[in-house]
């Protein structure tokens, strides 16, 4: 059976331990790369942070040289982008940026450019940010993630389990980090709208840990019981049975935004869908694998450490267990691991493991007997 | 509540269309922000000399937001949005264009002022009386047929000019004694005509004798003295315009005309020095002369309920000559009914409470001196009335200075442009993926597709009655909650699948199944709630916007998910259908208990008994 014929039957069993230490130094290089950056170079704050201007000046042969002309009379710094952009109607436009933070004088800029491109004051828009204002929308924002982070995290430690919070909360700031990372390593400018996509993309990404972690937690306790499983059995279990619905989630999910990154941006030449999306597709993509990759095998290396686990490995390495085999065997209840279900009409296919002990030779190895297996159609 | 499933099922869709229907034909649909219209948005801030304040309580900021507003629909700009994010005052003006007016209009500081009365010349109508008059006017105009630009103040001028009569200025002996009718007088401190413009108003507005002009006339009054000749000048010839001046109607008409064309002093002209005329909250137009205490001189006030059961205001003054001795200046010129403060009635004067240009209140001063701190306001005020006074006189003693922070023009064809864009997208990608779905989950696919548009519907129905604004961040935070509206079907479905795949029939897994997901599902979407909730209370622009649609839309899937999602399932699963699980995307081809994907005659046995079962 193909490993995708498998995820469709939900028999998959495949061993995620194993790529834990390679993608966790994957993370580590990403998240050490992007706090290097961020500390390098900083990171590129559209006006609405920092203060400053723009106006739009809509005309046909207005030209940038001009424009720049009349911004240097208002000082140095008065005009620093200058880019001209066709709306979607058509409508030529010189769009200027600059670091005027005064509004009287970002009015008088406004009448200068009007006078020097020979349209209506009216017409010529302009957005201009007070210095403390960005301040403000900056602190505002991040008082809100750090209380959201708080709560969701207390959420977690409460429905779910404490270890489970700790770990999603170092996942939440390795997603943090790396789309940061991303947005200084390639000079893209934030702005409120990336700083929006951002906060969705912590979302997902706490929605998708927890939808993890809600299987971990059910079949530790159902698992736990059974005293065959070490938390890492557990959680490789929980994984392979919730990876079809993350899969697929991502890719519901990724299709939208994927749309509004390449309709709006591409085709309708919108940048403010493009600054969403982009983040957007970022976060999202990492928000998916850190749920995976930081945040499940974080918890299962503080779980494994609880006395509960330790015994329970005592107890399979007396038995002449080996507990690094995580590979999921079925439930027996009379406590000796076997093939196959102990429910009528269920069989579990064994995957070999990567390494074998001498109790389980019996059982693994071979296939369990089906006893109807047709080609899928 | 135990329920059959169809009925659940049928009840929610019915009551989800119906709702959308009923919205859509009552002509509702939701307001498009400001980046998706075009227009003006300016939010402001506290400033004390040039620096952002922190320190500015909840009553001040309603007052500001208040005298914004009044300053904003004075702009006639369509639908002005005023509101209060955190530390900042937003103003969203849809349509608007011009920025720099807008800036001065907004951004000048609310002064309190108390400027003694000296007239009271007429009554603006507000309201319903408003569309009344405009009404009386258009109908008798077209009676007396006077043609369109003439005024009738203009027929009464030419009137005059041909035939002067020395003015006998007939002044309505009711009108002047009115405020003393007014339930107020108390021994000790001011009394006021709190009442007194009620009871005003009533009078100008029923006046009926033609002519008879009700407005006291003063010295300070000339266009009300020089008004009345036209009543008492005997029948004449039919003037240029033919019209017939000594008709009632035409008197009626004057009348008001001359109340909708009272000129109120410009903001800009409203200087300390000047004599202004000001309109009250109740329409009333005052003529007050020079601000003879300035609001910075008001320690405080407080509204209490007197012991006669009626509300008073308590305002107390601070020591000093500009203050409390300023204000027993202009008192006991009121009190003698001095030329300054000028006779309304018993021989005393009113002192007018100005805030922002608008008269608050113009009360008789019944005591010619006061103590600073025990001075009464006393009329036949309502609870909320004296104590919406008390927040005026506190906020105007001192004045929080607001500063535009940020301040944008956004035309209306970029805003347009982009919804279009995000709308395009949207529906593209909502497309795909439910292909995609549709091919993957076959039937739940489109259980899926149906449970995405009673969101949308329902989306609907809350963004246009609740009149919400959408933003184009609102439009991303809807396009990135479909996300998450699938995913509740995705988690509901696979375990599903699980069930079945472990041995379970689907007819009996489908409602337990449910059980199980929602349960996941709820954990995940509170912490969607969590993190909506925060934002937005503590955010401000944007992320607001997006906060909202983010929140309601994962409410929104928790009910669809319960009401649609799970009695759709329940009841395809018991149907025909329910003996093959690959319909719904579960193969079973290597499983036991099913012949050719259809379940086996045995197992199918159990059916009935489960079916019969109701969804708890």
């Amino acid at each position: 059976m193909s490993a995708l014929s498998k995820i469709y039957r939900g028999e998959n069993d495949f061993n995620f331990q194993r790529s834990w230490v390679p993608l966790g130094i994957v993370s580590l290089i990403l998240v050490i790369g992007s706090i290097v950056s961020l500390f390098a170079q900083g990171i590129d704050l559209s006006i609405d942070f920092e203060g400053g201007s723009i106006w739009e000046v809509p005309s046909a042969t207005f030209s940038v040289d001009q424009a720049a002309t009349v911004l240097d009379t208002f000082g140095t710094n008065a005009g620093e982008k200058y880019q001209v952009a066709t709306t979607t109607e058509g409508v030529r436009l010189v769009r200027i940026s600059g670091r005027v933070d005064n509004i009287k004088e970002s009015q008088k800029v406004v009448a200068a450019l009007a006078k020097a491109a020979k349209v209506d004051v009216t017409e010529v828009a302009v957005t201009t940010v007070g210095p403390s204002w960005g301040k403000d929308i900056t602190k505002s924002a991040r008082n809100s993630l750090i209380i959201f982070l708080v709560l969701v995290a207390a959420y977690i430690a409460w429905r779910l389990e404490p270890k489970m919070a700790a770990s999603a909360m170092v996942a939440v700031f390795h997603d943090i980090i790396i789309t940061l990372g991303f947005y200084s390593v390639f000079h893209l400018e934030v702005s409120p709208a990336t700083v929006i996509a951002f906060l969705t993309i912590l979302g997902y990404s706490l929605y998708d840990t927890i939808v993890v972690y809600d299987r971990l937690q059910e079949n530790g306790v159902k698992l736990t019981r059974t005293g065959q499983y070490t938390y890492d059995g557990i959680v490789r279990r929980s994984l392979n049975q919730v990876l079809m619905r993350s899969v697929n989630t991502t890719t519901v999910t990724l299709i939208p935004v994927l749309s509004m990154l390449i309709v709006g941006k591409y085709i309708f030449g919108e940048p403010t869908l493009g600054d969403f999306s982009l983040a957007l597709l970022i976060g999202l993509a990492s928000g998916a694998y850190s749920s995976i990759s930081v945040a499940t095998p974080l918890t299962a290396v503080l779980k494994e450490r609880e006395p509960r686990y330790k015994e329970i490995r005592a107890r399979m390495i007396a038995k002449g267990i080996d507990p690094s085999d995580t590979a999921w065997h079925g439930v027996n209840v009379t406590g000796a691991p076997v093939s196959g279900s102990t429910r009528p009409g269920v069989v579990r296919p064994t995957v070999a493991a990567g390494s074998s002990a001498p109790a389980l030779t019996t059982t693994i190895g071979g296939h369990p007997p089906r006893p109807r297996k047709k080609k899928k159609t | 509540m135990r329920q059959h499933p169809v009925r659940v099922m049928v009840t929610t869709v019915v009551v989800v269309y119906g709702l959308l229907f009923a919205t859509i034909l009552m002509g509702k649909s939701p307001k498009l922000g400001l980046d998706l219209q075009g227009g003006i948005s300016v939010n402001l801030q506290p400033v004390e000399k040039g620096k952002v304040i922190k320190n500015v309580t909840d009553e001040q900021f309603d007052q500001a937001i208040e005298i914004i507003r009044r300053r904003v629909d004075a702009l006639g700009v369509a639908e002005p949005e005023v509101s209060r994010q955190g530390n900042t005052i937003s103003v969203q003006l849809p349509g608007a264009k011009d920025q720099a007016e807008v800036l001065a209009v907004v951004g000048s500081t609310a002064q309190l002022e108390f400027r003694p009365v000296l007239a009271i010349v007429g009554k603006l109508p507000t309201g319903k009386a408003k569309k009344k008059a405009d009404a009386t006017v258009a109908k008798l105009r077209k009676e007396l047929a006077i043609p369109d630009g003439v005024t009738t103040a203009q027929v009464v001028a030419d009137e005059q000019a041909k035939s002067p009569i020395p003015a006998t200025a007939p002044t309505d002996p009711a009108a002047p004694s009115d405020p003393a009718a007014a339930p107020e007088v108390t021994e000790t401190t001011v009394a006021s005509s709190g009442g007194g413009r009620s009871v005003l108003a009533r009078h100008s507005a029923t006046q009926a004798p033609p002519g008879a002009d009700p407005v006291p006339t003063t010295a300070g009054t000339a266009a009300t003295t020089s008004a009345s000749p036209t009543t008492t000048v005997p029948p004449t010839p039919l003037n240029q315009w033919g019209v017939n001046v000594y008709d009632p109607k035409f008197a009626e008409l004057y009348q008001t005309e001359k109340q909708l064309a009272a000129e109120l002093t410009p903001t800009d002209q409203q200087t300390p020095e000047a004599n202004v005329t000001l309109k009250g909250q109740d329409g009333t137009v005052y003529n007050l002369g020079p601000v003879a205490v300035d609001g910075k001189a008001v320690k405080g006030a407080t509204a209490s309920l007197g012991q006669d059961g009626k509300w008073t205001v308590n305002p107390s003054f601070k020591a000093g000559a500009d203050n409390i001795d300023a204000f027993n200046a202009v008192a006991a010129k009121c009190y003698a009914g001095d030329p300054t403060c000028p006779d309304q009635g018993g021989g005393k004067g009113q002192l007018g409470i100005v805030l922002d240009g608008v008269v608050l209140s113009a009360p008789t001063i019944n005591t010619p001196s006061f103590k600073a701190d025990q001075i009464q306001i006393s009329g036949s005020f309502t609870k909320d009335e004296a104590e919406s006074l008390s927040v005026a006189l506190r906020y105007g003693s001192l004045p929080i200075q607001l500063e535009p922070q940020q301040a944008q023009t956004i035309s209306a064809t970029l805003g347009q442009g982009a919804l279009q864009a995000g709308i395009i997208a949207g529906l593209i990608g909502v497309f795909i993926v439910l292909a995609y779905l549709m091919l993957y989950y076959r039937m739940l696919g489109l259980v899926t597709a149906v449970s995405l548009s009673l969101s949308a519907a329902m989306l609907w129905v809350i963004m246009s009655n609740l009149q919400a604004t959408v933003t184009l961040a609102g439009v991303v935070g809807i396009v990135a909650s479909i996300g998450i509206s699938l995913d509740s079907s995705i988690v509901f479905y696979e375990s599903l699948k699980e069930d079945v795949r472990n041995g379970s029939s689907l007819r009996s897994s489908a409602d337990k199944s449910f059980t199980a997901a929602y349960s996941t599902i709820v954990k995940a979407d509170v912490s969607s709630l969590i993190g909506a909730g925060v934002l937005y209370w503590l955010s401000i622009g944007p992320v607001r916007g997006f906060a909202f649609y983010l929140g309601v839309a994962t409410l929104l899937d928790l009910f669809t998910a319960y009401f649609f999602l799970r009695p759709a399932v329940v009841v395809f699963a018991r149907s025909k259908f329910g003996e093959y699980p690959k319909r719904f995307g579960i193969p079973v081809d290597d499983l036991q208990g099913y012949t050719d994907g259809r379940i086996t005659p045995t197992t199918a046995k159990k059916v009935p008994e489960l079916a019969g079962k109701d969804l708890s």
